[in-house]
């Protein structure tokens, strides 16, 4: 089976300057590699500073690698042009923390789900109506909420309306760049069940994303994913099945997350400083 | 004796621009002992924020008080003047805030940030205020202690930030800090970090500390007390060992069943759907007749949506608001 | 320091196509200054020829104008056609005085719209709040015209102060202090018309400014800590409102050297204004160049200082 998409080697750098004015630059992501399945749930966990966040945008192509390669279903995305881009764009969907802003607030829920499509498709405005009250209905929102705008919905309302967004374009990978982390566990909880259903095994491959969760809430991470990339310092530490990794953490920076996550004090577990 | 702080029948609503209200405390009350951890555990709309900014009577400016006294130590600070309150804030009560980043004036120096609260309560001249202020990040930071002094907010990470949120709050020697949600932007082994630090600043200072957050697992082990809010309200109250573990609120035992724990994923890895709180959060813009959680409790009664039931003792030790046990 | 670098140089580009832009316009310009000459029979025709192209006229315009850069290399900025002299020395006099209007105009006005506009924003929507910005609002709609002209008829019918010129008559031959007290006295109407000019518009920004600065979080944690009102609104507040406010400053150097010359022209100060004026009608074409150029000197030199202050008051530029 082909990979969805694969990572080789990726490095990002950023240059910045110090206050004395000597030019230093950092490294957040370093040799960075890893393969997606079609409809796998992958979780990459890791410390603030870690480098996560650098790699969802390096996979959503809003930031450019400064080496190494993004291969999706075969295609380097570093050699295609711009229109192959545009083409693959919408498969790969990124939800972030603060959905807040990638809504246009005067925008009504309607008016944010049938955006792609009117590009996209040829459907007409009632049954772009039909279809975005399904997919309301998919993430669990009622359908009434279509005329509101964006800004009156509630956190958990306005985080349900960003991964419907998400999924209006039929999304092959959906990128959750802590997506959860904002919002009270009630309601982490739902769209948590909301992602497991989304890659419930007995859907069909084709119409399945696969998920990548993207998080420093190893608990939730391992909930709802099926394996795990930890991150530090821009690398990747550990990684394979959630459940071996779980009982069995090799690296430090592993067993200082689970430690963490289950309330252990980690202060014999220092991690370097960042 | 007489408490460090009580709260008595509070009750604060905020005025909405479009003439509504919201109801965002309704007659609460609250002891805090000298020395100890309190941690007041709800959800965004559960009226945990305006309850700890009103140990400062900081409200904002849409916020009516409907009646209720704040008193520390016997006076009450609902009733104090501007400059009285700036007198008490910063050095017997202070607050720190869930966002480190903006809690900081961007473009002072971290180290004159928290040389200006000892200015704001002490005589000391600025000698001696540099000195103290070195010794307090010396004893947070240790050997970064002096880079961070000259540092500006932008050039650290968040947890030192935070760090230096927690040295603004204590540098004038309060007994009570309000601490709201401060690790909510942080993850979580720099959570684990600032909750070690707190608890040494309550060892060493006898600091007593009201913890906020929504975070259940972090009061564990942590907290002496725990608080439970609902739209508003106070739903259940004890050892925090007891209401963590045994909870008795239908609301406690819905909110601690809808986050996952470690240990049991470990052992038996399952993907099927997580508990949920069946309903919609509650709506605060009225006020309630019974139980704010009745129309989303799986337990409940005829009684639960005609008044709220008082206080009553149920098994773990704790008080509870629920019909279950009384009323 | 890069970022001092590229403001610099910014500044100095826009100063050159200033000197491309002025040139062409003014010249372009329908007329020339012998125009006039040419009504006159007393003068022949091959004398006007003649002038024309001792003056280089006759030239085509990119040829003119190297010839002026030429001359403002060797420091005279082109040759005045009414006063038969080099441009430099002329403007440079009354350059100084429009300078020394504009900056205590501009000091000045800083200095009243600050506190107007923190107070403001510290009392948003109480009865201090309404008195200035109300008191903004009708400034704001007065003409720039009619206020200049209402001073002046102040001052003549009160005789409170001088209504004009920049000096009074054997003023040269006092002691310096008493030379500075009637410098004094005969800038307090231009710079009472500029200040009230700029004031509505200062005061607005600033209380935006600060308003928003004051719903800041760092703001209300400050307050959190007990630090006192007035040091939260000075010492909190206005620094960190800073960043548009400075670049506003630059702003009002500009705003504030316009407006002085039309100030001066109605309160015969001599400066800019009234010489500018002059060689606009005359048609003394390189006059009019170089009090342009020198004008938008000082604006640039203006916004370079603003950025300046910028860099020095922002450590999140410094450090980039």
């Amino acid at each position: 089976m082909e990979a969805l998409l694969s990572v080789e080697s990726l490095v990002k750098e950023y240059s910045s300057r110090h206050l004395s004015g000597a030019r230093m630059s950092v490294r957040a992501l370093d040799q960075v590699s890893f393969v997606v399945q079609p409809g796998t749930r992958i979780a990459i966990v890791g410390a603030s500073g870690s480098g996560k966040s650098t790699l969802a945008a390096c996979l959503a192509c809003l930031e450019k690698p400064s080496s190494g390669s993004i291969c999706f279903q075969g295609r380097n995305l570093e050699f295609l042009s711009e229109s192959e881009l545009q083409n693959i764009r919408p498969q790969v969907q990124l939800v972030f923390q603060d959905p807040a802003m990638a809504f246009n607030p005067i925008f009504t829920v309607l008016e944010i789900l049938e955006e792609p499509w009117i590009l996209q498709t040829k459907l007409n405005s009632e049954e772009r109506k039909e279809r975005a009250a399904e997919l309301l209905g998919r993430v669990g929102l009622p359908r009434r909420i279509l005329d509101r705008k964006s800004a009156d919905l509630s956190g958990g309302q306005r985080q349900r309306l960003a991964i419907a967004r998400a999924l209006a374009l039929e999304p092959k990978i959906l990128i959750l760049d802590e997506a959860l982390s904002a919002l009270d566990y009630s309601v982490q909880a739902q769209i948590a069940n909301l992602l497991l259903d989304l890659a419930d095994p007995s859907i069909p491959l084709a119409a399945r994303p696969a998920v990548l969760f993207i998080t420093h809430d190893l608990v939730m991470a391992a909930r709802i994913t099926d394996e795990i990339i930890v991150m530090q310092s821009g690398r990747i530490v550990e990684s394979g099945p959630m459940r071996e990794v779980m009982r069995n953490p090799a690296h430090m920076a592993t067993r200082a997350l689970i430690a963490g996550a289950s309330g252990v004090s980690s202060s014999h577990e220092k991690r370097p400083a960042v | 004796m007489e408490p460090l702080l009580e709260v008595r029948d509070l009750s604060v609503r905020y005025q909405m621009r479009d003439g509504g209200e919201v109801f965002a405390l309704s007659e609460t009350s609250l002891r805090i002992e000298s020395g100890e951890i309190v941690g007041v555990l709800g959800e965004s709309g559960s009226g945990k924020s305006t309850l700890g900014a009103s140990l400062l009577a900081m409200f904002p400016r849409n916020a009516a008080i409907h009646g209720g006294a704040v008193l520390l130590q016997g006076k009450n600070l609902l009733e104090l003047k501007r400059n009285e309150l700036a007198h008490v804030r910063g050095s017997r009560v202070s607050l720190i805030f869930q966002e480190p980043g903006v809690a900081l004036h961007p473009t002072m120096r971290v180290g004159l940030q928290i040389e200006e609260v000892l200015k704001a309560h002490t005589s000391e001249d600025k000698a001696a205020r540099r000195r103290e202020v070195r010794s307090l990040l010396d004893s947070i930071f240790g050997t970064e202690a002096e880079r961070v002094y000259a540092s500006y907010p932008h050039q650290l990470s968040g947890g030192q930030r935070q760090r230096i949120a927690i040295a603004q709050a204590i540098v004038c020697k309060p007994s009570l800090l309000i601490a709201d949600e401060p690790t909510a932007s942080l993850d979580s082994v720099t959570q684990r970090e600032i909750l070690e630090l707190l608890k040494r600043l309550q060892k060493e200072r006898n600091l007593a500390i009201l913890f906020i957050t929504h975070a259940l697992e972090l009061l564990n082990g942590f907290a002496d007390r725990v608080m439970v809010m609902y739209a508003g309200e106070i739903v259940e109250e004890g050892e925090a060992a007891k209401v963590l573990r045994f909870p008795q609120h239908p609301y406690t035992q819905a909110l601690l069943t809808c986050r996952p724990r470690l240990e049991q994923i470990k052992n038996s890895p399952n993907k099927a759907h997580i508990p949920v709180i069946p309903g919609d959060a509650p709506d605060l813009s009225a006020k309630f007749l019974g139980c704010a959680f009745a129309p989303r409790c799986p337990e409940k009664m005829q009684i639960c949506s005609e008044r709220m039931p008082e206080f009553s003792n149920a098994g773990n030790g704790a008080k509870v608001r629920c019909f279950k046990f009384g009323g | 320091m890069r970022y001092l670098a590229r403001r610099f140089l910014h500044a100095a580009m826009l100063l050159a196509a200033t000197t491309v832009v002025t040139f062409l316009f003014t010249t372009l310009a329908p007329g020339n200054y012998f125009d006039e000459m040419r009504l006159n029979p007393q003068i022949s025709p091959e004398t006007l020829t003649a002038l024309k192209a001792r003056y280089d006229l006759d030239k085509p315009l990119p040829v003119r104008y190297l010839v002026w850069v030429k001359s403002l290399a060797h420091g005279e900025m082109g040759y005045s056609f009414a006063y038969n002299s080099p441009v430099l020395p002329l403007v440079a006099v009354r350059a100084r005085n429009t300078l020394l209007l504009t900056i205590t105009a501009t000091l000045l006005a800083w200095l009243i719209a600050l506190p107007l506009g923190v107070w403001s924003a510290e009392y948003a929507g109480r009865w201090l709040d309404h008195v200035i910005t109300g008191t903004s609002a009708i400034l704001l709609v007065i003409p720039d015209i009619a206020l200049a002209l209402g001073f002046l008829l102040i001052a003549v019918q009160t005789r409170w102060f001088p209504a004009g010129g920049m000096a009074s008559v054997g003023a040269e031959s006092l002691p310096f202090a008493n030379r500075l007290w009637d410098l004094a006295q005969h800038m307090f109407l231009p710079a009472t018309i500029l200040v009230l000019i700029a004031q509505p518009i200062l005061v607005r920004h600033i209380r935006a400014a600060v308003a928003d600065v004051l719903g800041e979080g760092f703001i209300r944690a400050a307050e959190a800590h007990g630090i006192p009102r007035s040091r939260l609104l000075w010492r909190y507040a206005l620094p960190a409102a800073a960043n548009p406010l400075i670049s506003l400053f630059g702003f009002s150097i500009g705003a504030l050297l316009s407006g002085s010359l039309l100030v001066e022209v109605v309160t015969s100060w001599p400066g800019l204004g009234p010489f500018l004026l002059e060689a606009i009608l005359a048609r003394d074409l390189y006059v009019v160049i170089g009090g342009v150029l020198l004008s938008t000197v000082f604006l640039v030199a203006g916004n370079f200082i603003a950025d300046v202050a910028l860099f020095w008051a922002d450590p999140r530029i410094r450090t980039e």
